[in-house]
């Protein structure tokens, strides 16, 4: 389990970004954080990875803790291998001078085990596109495809925690449904849990358990995938549906003459 | 026709008579341009930091040769352990230095290199003296004459080593897995972070390989003549070289180098005389430079960044 509590967190020691923010993780369960653009849920991430000080950002109060252990200033490094979190970066983990199985194996590198060709057949199975791109430098796979070796890097390295950046940018609809799907299998195929960053709200909210909205730095919303389903504002804000079954059009929308009202 | 009158024309019976000489030459010192290149590239490749200490890691390399050869010990011995020894000397500057200015831009370390560069030559000074001390590696008899041109036995052997160590590294960086991962760390530090590669490690035994290169070339440099404290002025020599081939591009370091290497022994003996300049074969390398960046900004080999259309 992964505990975040009260984080604050600042770029170039003066940009405030996250102010106080206490998210909780629960294994085994895929979690969804909601939130505009500039909300600080990448930078939520990068704390989450140890991966922080690379943009020059600083924890200035709160915990990250893994099953008890607070690893808020850890190396990035020791993080991944020793707990298992990998986070998949918004721009895709990939290396594009590689090509496909040079990357597998590279994110294979840190484990110990002799298992990694078992692993390898497991990416292929979960993402059968990739077998035709065995050879060429990954850079000029599709974007599709570069997302489903991101995805393929993280689980080779045996992770049980995966942070999704918005695995949905830039693909399309099909593309995107495939994608949830294969997310959900490996959540519960391969018992990974998940923290997903989705602008692609309704189809994430969907497929996981519980969720966070986040807003200017600060957690203003969480619950179940229910209770979020179910909220109004959600469904206003974020998932474009107005009351149950109505159909909306632009005519008639008034986007900003109603009140969020966890802004109060 | 020429060769019925040669005393007639006797310049363009001179020129002939030396093309294979001089472009044979070229390119055998071009490999040992091509050699110290390749250490750069390696540095540059996975930090985009341009290493201006690289001469003196040429010149420590040699020197430490010197040492292993001046205690008496057999070539078959000197070599592993002199590389070794410079291998070691190029992780701890990288640990003591570079390991702290890691996040920093690129740019600021590049100068602290340059920085690192006079230290070296002035503990050289201290501790290895001002006199040239001369090397030896006792290697079979391979001088080589083609025509009336003639390749002496070091400078042939000098290029066997270089051509040697290059296509160890290709290999290495093509095929180990050590050589996969340093490619991968170049090519993105967060990605192999995040994967948990340990990026730093990854670089610290990129500049001891780094390291060796250079001695090696350090090596072949001072083979036949003398290790002095200043040759490191040759990192110079492989400045063209690594900006024609390309800052990323290994290969890119064979081809500049045979080039540099080519222009630099054509220009002493065609340019030079006929313009009457002597000395401009050291800036000839350069007016090839500027003509290439003109035509090709990332060199002839440099990596494009990969955009996808």
């Amino acid at each position: 389990m992964i505990e975040v509590e009260g984080l604050r967190v600042v770029y170039h020691d003066v940009i405030s970004v996250l102010h106080g923010v206490s998210v909780k993780l629960e294994d085994g369960q895929i979690t969804t954080l909601l939130g505009a653009n500039g909300a600080g849920k990448t930078t939520l991430l990068r704390t989450l990875s140890g991966i922080l000080y690379i943009y020059d950002g600083d924890v200035l109060e709160g915990s990250v803790k893994i099953n008890g252990d607070d690893v808020t200033h850890s190396n990035p490094v020791v993080i991944t291998r020793k707990y298992g979190i990998v986070y998949i970066v918004e721009e895709r983990t990939i290396f594009p001078q590689l090509n496909m199985m040079e990357n597998l194996k590279c994110a294979a590198s840190s484990r110990r085990d002799k298992n990694v060709q078992r692993d390898i057949e497991r990416v292929l199975d979960l993402f059968p596109a990739l077998k035709s791109r065995m050879v060429g430098k990954s850079g000029y796979m599709s974007g599709g495809e570069q997302q489903m070796l991101s995805i393929g890097n993280a689980l080779m390295t045996k992770p049980k925690t995966l942070l999704l950046d918005e695995p949905s940018l830039g693909l399309g609809p099909i593309l995107v449904r495939e994608m949830f799907k294969v997310i959900k299998r490996i959540n519960e195929e391969d018992k990974i849990s998940m923290f997903l960053i989705e602008q692609n709200a309704a189809a994430a909210v969907k497929i996981s358990h519980s969720g966070y909205v986040m807003e200017n730095g600060r957690v203003v919303l969480e619950g179940t995938a229910k209770e979020l389903m179910s909220n109004e504002d959600i469904r206003e804000f974020y998932l474009g549906s107005g009351k149950a079954g109505e159909k909306k059009d632009y005519r008639q929308s008034k986007r900003y003459k109603r009140r969020k009202r966890w802004l109060g | 026709m020429s060769r019925a009158e040669p005393s007639s024309r006797p310049n363009n019976g001179f020129f002939m008579e030396y093309l294979v000489q001089i472009l044979g030459s070229g390119m055998l010192q071009g490999l040992v341009y091509g050699l110290i290149a390749m250490s750069l590239i390696m540095i540059y490749k996975s930090s985009e930091v341009f290493n201006f200490a690289v001469g003196e890691f040429c010149t420590v390399g040699a020197v430490f040769f010197f040492m292993f050869q001046s205690f008496g010990f057999p070539l078959w011995a000197v070599i592993p352990a002199y590389l070794l020894l410079t291998a070691l000397f190029a992780a701890g500057v990288e640990t003591l230095i570079i390991d702290r200015l890691i996040g920093r831009l690129p740019f600021s370390i590049t100068l602290v290199t340059i920085g690192i560069s006079s230290v070296m030559v002035g503990c050289l000074q201290i501790f290895f003296g001002t006199n040239p001390e001369p090397i030896e590696m006792k290697l079979p008899d391979l001088t080589l004459e083609i025509g009336s041109a003639l390749f002496i036995s070091t400078q042939i052997w000098n290029s066997i080593i270089a051509v040697l160590a290059m296509i160890i590294l290709l290999l290495f960086y093509k095929f180990a897995t050590m050589g996969i991962l340093m490619r991968a760390t170049a090519d993105s530090q967060v990605n192999a972070i995040v994967l948990g590669i340990n990026a730093r490690r990854i670089l610290m035994i990129t500049w001891a390989i780094s390291g060796m290169v250079a001695a090696l070339g350090g090596l072949i440099v001072a083979n036949g003549s003398a290790v002095t404290y200043d040759m490191g002025l040759v990192g110079l020599a492989a400045l063209p070289v690594v900006l024609v081939g390309g800052l990323e591009s290994i290969p890119g370091a064979v081809i500049g180098g045979l080039l540099v290497g080519v222009v630099q022994s054509v220009t002493t003996f065609y340019i030079e005389p006929w313009l009457n300049l002597p000395g401009f074969q050291a800036i000839s390398p350069y007016i090839v430079l500027l003509i290439i960046l003109l035509i090709r900004p990332y060199g002839l080999f440099g990596q494009e960044i990969i955009e996808r259309v």
